[in-house]
């Protein structure tokens, strides 16, 4: 004899709960920030434009046009009949097409910037962090001392000694970037080395790199995909601060700090354009990872607020 | 404190020297040498320039040298391409106007700043804290480099109130731009980082204890919450400092305003190593000490910090 | 009239999770000169009552009914009302002295500036006051040490402090929430004796919330039990502990582990506190309730008295609840297989030091050693609980992290088979893990948020057969978790969807689930409410009977440890003061320092009265990093001889070992004259 109602609480009983990650937590979280959200739409738009703006332009980002030179200030202005849909620069070459190189030149360095600096920094941080000791100490000394040289001389003095390339400033930066992101790992992994859950792991006899993959670094992924998010506008900010200094990427090669170095240089002869393009891919997307990056901090550590 | 004052310098003044050493051998690696130019020099004249600027001698003599040089007489050489000039002249010359417009900029990012944070926090979620919100993540993203240019643009362009660029030490319109350019994107951090600390301390047990004292509100912000309110901002002004340095540079480009940033990007463009090296020691010295004054002014706030 | 009458007091919280109904429509009163205890667990609203009073609730709550202080109205007052309210006539001390002193103050200024503000002293007259009223807490050297900041005081002396602030003005009310739950035992019984006698020198009321019937026995005279944000039951404190009246103050009653009386399985109230979120509709209750019937559900019960000064909010009828009380215990089976001849583990000698950095000139410079497990010696015997017990700082966390490898240590520890375990390679000491398991103290905290319950409950499974399948370790984990009270289908879940008491079963269930020999249990129940605790305790002593464990059960709760222990060690700065089995060590306990740490614990029965066998200590632990010459204890003991300086005691004894020079109950006599020397306290009435 079945008792079907028997059998549905057996069945119950038996089937296992879906249960609620810390990650899908926080992805909620996360979709329901309307401004994250917003800031997510704008990089997605920004690396739109920076993928395929190429298709629209009329213009290559090196050709002079010639009927415009010499008469920037009325001719050059942005329109759709020359298609010059940003206007032309100075020299009468395409601003549409030099934004979006600009665009592509100045995220590929803040997201390799970044990258350099999650890697290098992450590494650095935990492997001090697990370590402990003497050699947590004598690492993050020298941490220490490298945070108060001050970086940007020293950069500058790299490319002005060792020639302006694009891989000196990928180089450049990397070597500076990763400073911050190391002592934030470092912090985190000390006190996550302490926490029980890691005791009880290794009280039970769990190697050492199973500990490191399956209980510390899932652990550090929040707050080091926090920092990644917020560290990809700070290698924008400081490869434009190069670039105005004209010190950075070199023509033909131009990037947004470039781009408004030019335009500001040339707003007082009525060609605002030029200052106002470069400068609104700029702030709009340096608001995008800010905020997605305020977005993914509340959605990670909710109580951080 | 005194221990712990040569407890820092037990570790500042190896820091500074390593330093020098390193920026030294950066120099001496850099390929070519200072006198590289495109029309290559007799092999004579080579030869002399380098005995006269002691660029023959063996290298552990040379870094001795010029330590000693720093260290003894804070005498940073003479400069590679204007050799009438030492590198000493060419950042005294600039040092004064940055030192002027760099102080008051600070006083302004930290003055407005934690105003402006404080009052988002005591008033935590009103029109009063988002306003304030909003305009520091506004003016997170206008650094030095884009505010300068808007400045001219409004101030000088449209408006004409303000002198677009140059320096004057007797005429403060000169300064209105450069302090603000300078100063907005660090006020704006400075803002969100007392607010949020504030807002923590706020909610903390000790101001709770003051309360229940039956302190007036003035008085638990102002004697109770405000210092340890203060201890990430004091934290964070040893990076200020250095972006304000470095920001320095921008100004004095685009305002040419003429000081140590305008000797650096110079010396830059004209391969002139020794101003560099003497611009990028000069700052490192200057960073190192002020972390100095910020871990003392720490020490001092936080009495259970003992070292 | 009353000096404080609460009518229908509410406190809502708004949180991202919903709003949080703390305090639900609250009724009570409190009259000049009376000490009411408030009792709850954790999430009732004690404490967020008392907030409301004092107008101090976070931002974003709020609270509604009505406050009235001496006929005033004082819910939601403006501040400028408030302000002449708090301190001056009702003052509040907090749980965490270190945190509720401002750190950043010295002590000097923040007393002074309760005396300038309120009573218009100068700084000058309101230092000598401030000297004046530390004194009269017991601080020594009151003047002197008046111009230090908080965390040059000890814990104990800062709760003092705290004390002797909130009482500058003469208060008609003082609010103490949980004001020992921080401090260890011994001081615990200090401060509260400091506050009897306070109430009475300055005749003032004190409402004292605690989670501690045993603190509420020993100190009040009328007992309010909230749960769910209501009370649930109030009365003088004899008759609510002869003949509770309500299911859930006869549930605590009996959940509790009594120090004064050996017991075996404990009682427990089922189930878990209601979510305040979306509490039941009716009584809170209701869900945990064996007299629940159909109203329950739907109404909440009233506030009603029944007998004089006795109130209950319950629809079962009284004869039935009384009739209907869980029976305390039934004692545990006293013929459990233990082989005191087998010795599991042999421990000799055992040290672990750590360095701490020391302040010199330069940053290599040379580190000092903390001793924090000195020279311990004992033996655990298969089958047996060996209880540990001591004050913060004695060693005990360390001993067992020792023992399992995690921290290094010097000395023996020898296995069973003969192996010392101390000083192992990583390698060597790995067959030996799965025998040796732990449970930690803090149940959410040891288990990794980012991995779920079979996850977790698999890693040693994992770790130490990985011969087994998949479907196999599933099946294992999912038996285990059936055997320690879980829901197998709940395999997939993740810590966070769990309370704490449920947290705490995963821990278990990873310790057993390699079938060890022994577990360490460090603090397993020190962060559980009452009723949890209980049924962590009894799943424990079931799993050990079934499953023939040894247990090192160490705790700060002396009458957990007799509860659960056959034998009992004593720690105190990382020495062994005393071992002995359970019924000698609590019957007649050798050293001194075990008779104070006995006679410190409150009992649950206010008939016992704690001034009569409290054996007073003098002042705090001494910093573990310079401990004193000799017998570690002799600067706190009341029999403290110059030998006792000079050399230190050995362990001596065969069953019932004690390290003590001058071993044996305390005298009547010494007792008093240990009582006469610890007052060091001027009498109130010498104050102006």
């Amino acid at each position: 004899m079945i008792e079907p109602q028997k059998m549905q609480a057996l069945a119950d009983r038996m089937a296992e709960v879906r249960g609620r990650s810390p990650w899908a937590d926080a992805r909620r979280r996360f979709l329901r920030n309307r401004a994250a959200m917003a800031g997510m739409a704008i990089l997605i738009l920004v690396a739109l434009f920076a993928a395929f703006g190429d298709r629209i332009a009329v213009w290559s980002n090196e050709e002079l046009d010639f009927s415009v030179m010499g008469q920037i200030a009325t001719l050059g202005a942005p329109s759709l009949d020359n298609g010059h849909y940003f206007g032309t620069d100075d020299l009468g070459r395409d601003l549409f097409a030099r934004t979006v190189q600009g665009t592509q030149v100045s995220l590929l360095v803040g997201i390799v910037g970044a990258g350099i600096a999650v890697i290098v920094g992450t590494i650095y941080g935990a492997v001090a962090g697990y370590a402990g000791g003497r050699t947590d100490q004598v690492m993050m000394r020298a941490v220490d001392i490298l945070m108060s040289v001050p970086y940007m001389f020293v950069l500058i003095l790299l490319l002005v000694m060792f020639g302006r390339s694009m891989s000196m400033l990928f180089l450049g930066i990397g070597l500076i970037s990763w400073l911050d992101m190391s002592r934030i790992v470092r912090g985190q992994t000390l006190s996550l080395k302490h926490r029980e859950f890691i005791e009880a792991a290794r009280a039970t006899g769990v190697p050492a790199w199973r500990i490191i993959a399956r209980h510390i670094v899932p652990n550090l992924l929040g707050v080091v995909a926090v920092y990644a998010t917020l560290l990809v506008p700070l290698m924008i900010l400081t490869e434009s601060f190069i670039s105005f200094l004209g010190l950075g990427v070199q023509e033909p090669l131009t990037s947004w700090g470039a781009l408004i170095s030019e335009g500001a240089g040339t707003m007082g002869y009525g060609t605002l354009w030029q200052l106002v393009f470069p400068l609104f891919f700029f702030v709009v997307t340096l608001f995008g990872f800010f905020f997605v990056g305020d977005g993914l901090r509340d959605a990670l550590d909710p109580k951080d607020r | 404190m005194a221990m712990f004052i040569l407890r820092r310098l037990a570790v500042a003044i190896p820091t500074l020297l390593a330093l020098i050493v390193l920026s030294f051998l950066l120099m001496h690696m850099a390929p070519g040498g200072p006198f590289t130019q495109e029309r290559a020099l007799p092999p004579q004249v080579l030869a002399n320039l380098n005995a006269k600027y002691g660029l023959d001698d063996p290298l552990w003599r040379q870094i001795w040298n010029y330590v000693h040089g720093i260290v003894v007489h804070f005498d940073f050489g003479p400069s590679f391409v204007y050799p009438d000039r030492t590198v000493n002249q060419l950042i005294a010359a600039g040092f004064p106007v940055t030192l002027t417009y760099g102080t008051l900029a600070f006083a302004a990012a930290v003055i407005v700043g934690v105003t402006l944070g404080t009052i988002a926090a005591i008033r935590h979620n009103t029109w009063l804290d988002y306003l304030a919100v909003g305009v520091s993540i506004g003016a997170q993203v206008l650094p030095n480099f884009v505010m300068a240019p808007l400045l001219v643009l409004v101030l000088t362009l449209w408006m004409g109130w303000l002198p677009g660029g140059g320096w004057s030490f007797s005429d403060p319109s000169f300064w209105i731009m450069p302090v603000i350019a300078l100063s907005t994107s660090y006020m704006a951090s400075i803002a969100r980082i007392t607010r949020s600390s504030m807002l923590e301390v706020l909610g903390g047990n000790h101001i709770r204890t003051a309360r229940a004292k039956g302190m007036p509100e003035r008085r638990v912000i102002l004697r109770h919450a405000l210092r340890p309110a203060m201890l990430p901002v004091i934290s964070y002004l040893g990076p200020v400092f250095v972006s304000m340095i470095t920001g320095s540079v921008v100004i004095d480009i685009y305002f040419s305003t003429g000081g140590i940033g305008k000797a650096f990007v110079d010396s830059a463009l004209n391969r002139d190593y020794a101003v560099m090296m003497g611009v990028t020691i000069l700052v490192g010295a200057l960073t190192i000490l002020f972390n100095l004054l910020v871990d003392i002014l720490y020490a001092w706030i936080d009495p259970r910090i003992r070292y | 009239m009353a000096l404080l009458d609460i009518r229908g007091l509410s406190v809502r919280f708004r949180t991202g999770d919903g709003t949080v109904q703390a305090v639900n429509g609250l009724d009570l009163t409190l009259r000049a000169g009376e000490t009411l205890g408030i009792v709850g667990e954790s999430g009732s609203g004690k404490s967020q009552l008392a907030f409301a009073i004092m107008g101090l609730l976070a931002r974003n709550g709020t609270a509604t009914g009505r406050v009235l202080f001496d006929g005033q109205d004082i819910l939601n007052a403006p501040p400028r009302i408030l302000n002449r309210i708090r301190a001056e006539r009702i003052a509040m001390i907090f749980q965490d002295p270190m945190t509720s002193l401002n750190p950043y103050m010295r002590v000097s200024d923040q007393m002074a500036e309760v005396l300038v503000m309120h009573k218009g002293l100068t700084q000058h007259a309101a230092l000598a006051e401030s000297v004046r009223m530390l004194d009269a807490v017991g601080i020594p050297d009151a003047r002197g040490r008046i111009g230090l900041y908080p965390h040059e005081f000890s814990g104990g002396m800062r709760q003092r402090v705290m004390i002797a602030m909130a009482l500058l003005c003469r208060p008609q009310l003082l609010i103490a929430d949980e004001p020992t739950t921080a401090l260890d035992v011994t001081v615990q019984a200090q401060i509260m004796a400091l506050l009897s006698d306070l109430q009475r020198d300055f005749g003032m009321a004190m409402m004292l919330i605690t989670h501690d019937l045993g603190i509420v026995a020993g100190a009040c005279e009328r007992v309010g039990v909230m749960y769910g944000g209501r009370i649930r039951e109030s009365g003088p404190t004899d008759a609510i502990f002869a003949d509770p009246a309500h299911p859930y103050t006869q549930g605590l009653l009996s959940a509790i582990p009594r120090i004064d009386a050996q017991a075996g399985d404990m009682a427990t109230i089922p189930g878990q506190p209601p979510d305040m979120t979306c509490p039941p509709p009716g009584c809170a209750f209701a869900p945990r309730c064996a007299f629940r019937r159909a109203v329950c559900d739907s109404l909440p019960p009233p506030l009603e008295a029944f007998a004089e000064g006795r109130g209950r909010a319950c629809f079962a009828s009284l004869e039935e609840v009384r009739v209907g009380r869980p029976d305390p215990s039934t004692p545990r089976d006293p013929a459990r297989p233990t082989q005191p001849d087998r010795h599991l583990l042999n421990v000799s000698d055992l040290r672990v030091t750590f360095q701490i950095r020391g302040a010199g000139v330069l940053p290599w410079a040379r580190a000092r050693n903390l001793h924090a497990v000195n020279g311990v010696d004992f033996t655990l015997n298969a089958g047996e609980t060996l209880g540990v017990v001591g004050e913060s700082g004695c060693g005990k966390s360390t001993l067992a992290r020792a023992l399992v490898g995690l921290v290094p240590a010097t000395g023996r520890a020898a296995w069973i088979d003969g192996r010392n375990l101390i000083g192992l390679s990583p390698r060597g000491m790995q067959p030996y893990r799965s025998d040796i398991q732990m449970v930690f103290q803090d149940p959410l905290a040891s288990l990794n948020p980012r991995m779920t319950v079979g996850q977790i409950i698999a890693e040693p499974l994992t770790t130490h057969r990985p011969s087994l399948g998949r479907a196999a370790v599933k099946d294992r984990v999912k038996a285990m978790m059936d055997k320690v009270g879980l829901l197998p289908n709940q395999i997939n879940r993740y810590p966070h969807e769990f309370s704490g008491g449920q947290c705490q079963r995963i821990g278990i269930a990873r310790a057993l689930i390699v079938e060890p020999r022994l577990v360490i249990c460090d603090e397993p129940v020190s962060a559980l409410d009452v009723s949890i605790q209980a049924q962590v305790i009894n799943l424990l002593v079931r799993l050990q009977d079934d499953l023939r464990l040894s247990l090192i059960f160490i705790a700060h709760d002396l009458a957990v440890v007799r509860h659960v222990s056959d034998r009992v060690m004593v720690l105190y700065l990382g020495k062994v003061m005393e071992i002995a089995p359970v019924g000698d060590l609590y019957a007649t306990p050798l050293h001194p320092y075990t008779q104070a740490l006995l006679s410190a614990v409150p009992v649950p029965d206010p008939g016992h009265d704690p001034a009569l066998t409290a054996v007073p200590l003098r002042g705090d632990l001494p910093s573990p990093s310079d401990p004193p010459s000799g017998c570690v204890f002799r600067t706190r003991c009341p029999r403290a001889q110059p030998r006792c300086a000079a050399e230190a005691p050995l362990l001596q004894g065969l069953r019932h070992r004690t390290a003590c020079h001058f071993p044996g109950p305390l005298t009547d006599q010494e007792i008093a004259r240990a009582r006469n020397a610890g007052a060091e306290r001027p009498a109130v009435s010498s104050l102006p």
